[in-house]
């Protein structure tokens, strides 16, 4: 206990690490190629600026065509941008709230959508996506640059989440955005500046003065003298006048794209479903899609080959030869339009008036394999024939860029349904993973082009490879995939890979492989949504006589640790944490493989329970 | 080496000097606010924070003694907190938003020095856990992300979970769910891990869309043989096709899998 300020100065060094949400950006940071639009338009407010490297701004162009206006926009091109974004704020304010509560009553959610109407009014004008040529894409940039996007979410705050795509994907901006709103909604009630949950404009004011100048300034808009007033003020305005309305053809327009669907962060959606004769079924009990999952009821309405059927299961499915030909995911929606040589872009809910006819479920990896001409399958190594974007999800954020004539193995693919069968592959460069654009059906020649799998960082092996099994319990070894047992081989145990098989929407792994005489599959996890390969199996790319990774454990007096991404206490920490000698849980849990050892004093380390990897300074393992 | 030992003090001097123009209401106490944690490099076992009145302290050459007293250092946490809800504090008010990412960060980066103060002589005391979960609850995900560090150096107790389910698993910032989820780890007793069930089940159907997916993407890090038939239950009424399932699903299948052998 016994200090000194010099080491205080020292403390203050090290305690720097750094925050996963908030940094001290510089007015207009990363705003490139800057315009301006008007200070009194809708959809063209102000200043705007490149999406990228927020977003792929081809991607964003793909998803949100039909609410980019250009910039110094006329007064029908701001009409038309209008009518398209009404529709699209109306439905994901109500989509929101009814999400976060399902009991908000009718009149609860009516009060917040016109709340979000009059908030994007106040903060950008309705503005987000502009353009000033047909090959560009920027968004609206408010308050010098800090503010991003039709709710003008604020960079110094949101760094980290703007970073990854929080301001620049319209869908996913929606969402973060409307948290904070909704929380300062949530909390109005309580607050002596409104009167009841139910006095809709003073909590509607209440909470725009929080989203504006934060919680503590909930009650602002009643404090006349505040610094801020004229902002609640201007909210109030806007409130009552509602001007927007007078550019908006018709208020009952459905959404042109599936803003609901995008809200969550998917980029593939299905065009929102256009009102079916009958109402859907109930989504009761879904199971997972089978081999032969139970015909609809009986009807008489016929199937249309112009369309996707998405049945109560999540399956979207294709009318072909009196059948439905069906994918458990909307993603894969390119390759089935591919098998079928269709152009399919809209989706109705399944209800049980069609006619009654079988469904087949079809495998990803064959269909997308069969139909999609030059795509690499899962596990193949691809050389970049030109330096490419790697982004966190296709359409996302930059994560780095990957020179050309780099060797990287596909981990996953991603094929739009945009009549161009432009594709991304998954893949591991350095320590950070995401995807690459590969090109279009008549373009990815120039983008990739096969690899030897030798020369490649391998997370799939391959066949002649060496695998170690991981899994605690071990792994049984079946005589087809999922099939009839044969034997488990333990933890531990070496074997070499004779096939590898991948199955289904979530890219099961399997490994053909031989133990004490006998050959069968093993299942070694699955790449979709997460991966989980590296906790099944490790690929053996060392000599056998090789010694194995050292093995240690947290010894430091915490409760757990943080797996850093970087060798630096500076770094943002990363999701993955190990245990300490605090917490209970099993010893197995604790084994770490020390990978290597910095002369910094940092070791890249393994955790044996779930394969994940990360920095830990050395002084806080101790060998086992 | 000695003109970087001797260039050190200049620094924390220019902290100092920011610190100080930086909140202008009791100008003496915030520059001590910075020069009132010690530090060691001493690793050892648990130690107790010292008694609001008893007090450590080192001369060395030409270097003032510090000391370190708990109370004092959380009255100065306060006096910042309450700047929150006025604006008279001497913060960067040039617009309605620098004025609340002032407090937030000055705020965050005093836990922080406190936590890595307790970290690196291994303290545990209850106000620590106290000043951690009444920060957890502040609005601002910096001030939480803090509060969560300073609370994982702290033991276990039924108020720490309650503020991490409700202030963390509750509040729509996702990037502390990975570390949230990990502090859970502390609570394996039954009924710690039935409120844990409860609150996670709430936040996968009804939170934030970012919480609740951040929570389905970690999910194979709680589902376990006492919890899988519940998360089960609760994966079959979310939504078919949304992310949230997409993850659930997968995570249930992992965990089946795993413990299966494939």
């Amino acid at each position: 206990m016994k200090i000194t300020l010099f080491l205080f100065i020292l403390s203050l060094i090290l305690v720097h690490s750094s925050s996963g949400f908030a940094r001290n950006t510089p007015k207009y940071w990363n705003c490139n190629n800057k315009v301006f639009g008007s200070w009194s338009s809708f959809g063209n407010y102000a200043e705007a600026c490149d999406v990228d490297p927020f977003a792929d701004r081809n991607e964003m162009k793909r998803i949100y065509g039909s609410v980019i206006v250009p910039n110094k926009a006329s007064s029908s091109e701001v009409d038309r941008y209008m009518s398209e974004m009404y529709p699209i704020v109306r439905e994901v304010s109500k989509f929101y709230i009814q999400s976060r509560k399902p009991s908000a009553s009718a009149a609860e959610v009516k009060a917040f959508q016109d709340a979000i109407f009059a908030l994007v009014h106040q903060e950008s004008f309705w503005s987000h996506y502009r353009n000033t040529n047909s090959s560009n894409l920027k968004m609206i940039r408010g308050d010098v640059g800090h503010g991003h996007g039709i709710m003008q979410v604020d960079d110094r705050s949101h760094y980290v989440s703007l970073n990854a795509g929080a301001g620049a994907n319209l869908g996913i901006h929606f969402a973060y955005a409307l948290d904070i709103y909704y929380e300062a909604w949530q909390a109005a009630p309580s607050k002596s500046c409104v009167p009841s949950p139910t006095n809709w404009l003073s909590r509607t004011r209440a909470a725009y003065s929080a989203y504006n100048g934060g919680m503590g300034s909930i009650c602002r808009f009643t404090n006349s003298s505040s610094k801020w007033a004229k902002n609640d003020r201007n909210f109030l305005d806007k409130f009552n006048k509602r001007q927007w309305l007078n550019s908006v053809a018709n208020v009952n327009k459905p959404a042109s794209i599936n803003i609901a669907c995008l809200s969550q962060g998917k980029e593939s959606c299905p065009s929102s479903p256009a009102p079916t004769p009958n109402p859907p079924s109930e989504p009761s009990q879904p199971s997972p899609p089978t081999q032969q999952p139970a015909p609809p009821s009986s009807g008489e309405m016929e199937f249309s080959k112009n369309v996707f059927y998405q049945n109560s299961n999540g399956l979207f499915c294709a009318f072909e030869d009196n059948r439905l030909l069906c994918l458990p995911d909307y993603r894969d929606a390119a390759c089935l339009n591919g098998m079928l040589k269709r152009n399919i872009q809209k989706t109705v809910d399944f209800s049980s008036n069609y006619k009654t006819v079988p469904i087949e479920v079809l495998d990803r990896n064959r269909v997308c394999a069969d139909s999609i001409s030059g795509l690499a399958k899962i596990g193949d190594s691809v050389r970049l024939l030109k330096s490419i974007n790697l982004r966190k999800t296709p359409a996302g954020a930059l994560l780095t860029t990957v020179p050309d004539n780099r060797s990287l193995q596909v981990l996953d693919f991603e094929v739009k349904n945009d009549n161009s069968q432009t594709r991304y592959y998954k893949v591991t460069y350095g320590s950070k993973t995401g995807y690459i654009y590969a090109g279009s059906r008549t373009s990815q020649s120039d983008w990739t082009s096969k690899s030897a799998s030798d020369k490649v960082p391998k997370y799939i092996a391959d066949v002649g490879d060496s695998i170690i099994i991981k899994n605690e319990a071990g792994i049984n070894q079946r005589q087809t995939a999922g099939g009839a047992l044969i034997q488990r081989i333990p933890k531990e145990t070496r074997v070499e890979v004779w096939g590898v098989h991948l199955s289904g929407s979530s890219n099961s792994l399997y490994y053909y492989v031989d133990f004490r005489g006998a050959k069968g599959f093993i299942y070694a996890g699955q790449g979709h949504p997460s991966s989980t390969y590296a906790s099944w199996v490790e690929i053996d790319a060392r000599a056998p006589e090789s010694p194995t990774f050292s093995l240690a454990k947290v010894s430091d007096s915490v409760y757990y640790e943080n797996l850093m991404s970087c060798t630096s206490e500076a770094c943002v920490k990363s999701e993955d944490f190990v245990p300490g000698p605090k917490l209970e849980v099993p010893a197995s849990e604790r084994v770490l493989e020390v990978l290597q050892i910095t002369p910094s004093g940092w070791s890249q380390v393994r955790h044996q329970a779930s394969g994940k990897t990360g920095w830990i300074q050395s002084q806080k393992l101790e060998a086992i | 080496m000695k003109n970087k030992t001797l260039l050190l003090p200049l620094f924390i001097l220019a902290i100092g000097i920011s610190a100080y123009r930086s909140f202008d209401s009791n100008k003496d106490r915030e520059v001590q606010v910075d020069r009132a944690l010690p530090t060691s490099t001493s690793r050892g076992p648990a130690q107790t924070v010292p008694s609001s009145k008893s007090k450590v302290s080192k001369i060395q050459s030409k270097i003032k003694p510090v000391q370190f007293d708990l109370e004092d250092y959380h009255a100065r946490l306060l006096k910042i907190k309450s700047c929150y809800s006025h604006e008279n504090c001497r913060y960067d008010n040039s617009d309605p938003r620098a004025y609340e990412f002032a407090v937030g960060k000055d705020l965050a980066q005093k836990l922080n020095q406190l936590k890595s103060y307790v970290s690196k002589n291994s303290l545990e005391d209850p106000r620590l856990s106290q000043i951690a979960r009444e920060f957890m609850s502040l609005p601002d995900g910096r001030v939480k992300e803090a509060a969560l560090d300073l609370m994982a150096t702290q033991a276990p107790n039924p108020k720490n979970l309650d503020s991490v389910l409700r202030d963390i698993i509750g509040s729509f910032n996702e990037k502390l769910i990975p570390q949230a989820l990990m502090e859970l780890n502390k609570y394996p007793d039954p009924q710690s891990q039935k409120a844990i069930a409860n609150a996670i089940s709430e936040n996968l159907s009804t939170g934030s869309f970012r919480v609740r997916q951040k929570l389905a993407e970690h999910s194979m890090n709680y589902i376990n043989s006492s919890n899988y038939d519940h998360y089960n239950a609760i994966s079959k009424n979310l939504p078919v096709n949304s992310v949230v399932k997409t993850h659930l699903d997968a995570a249930l299948t992992e965990y089946r899998m795993k413990n299966s052998g494939g």
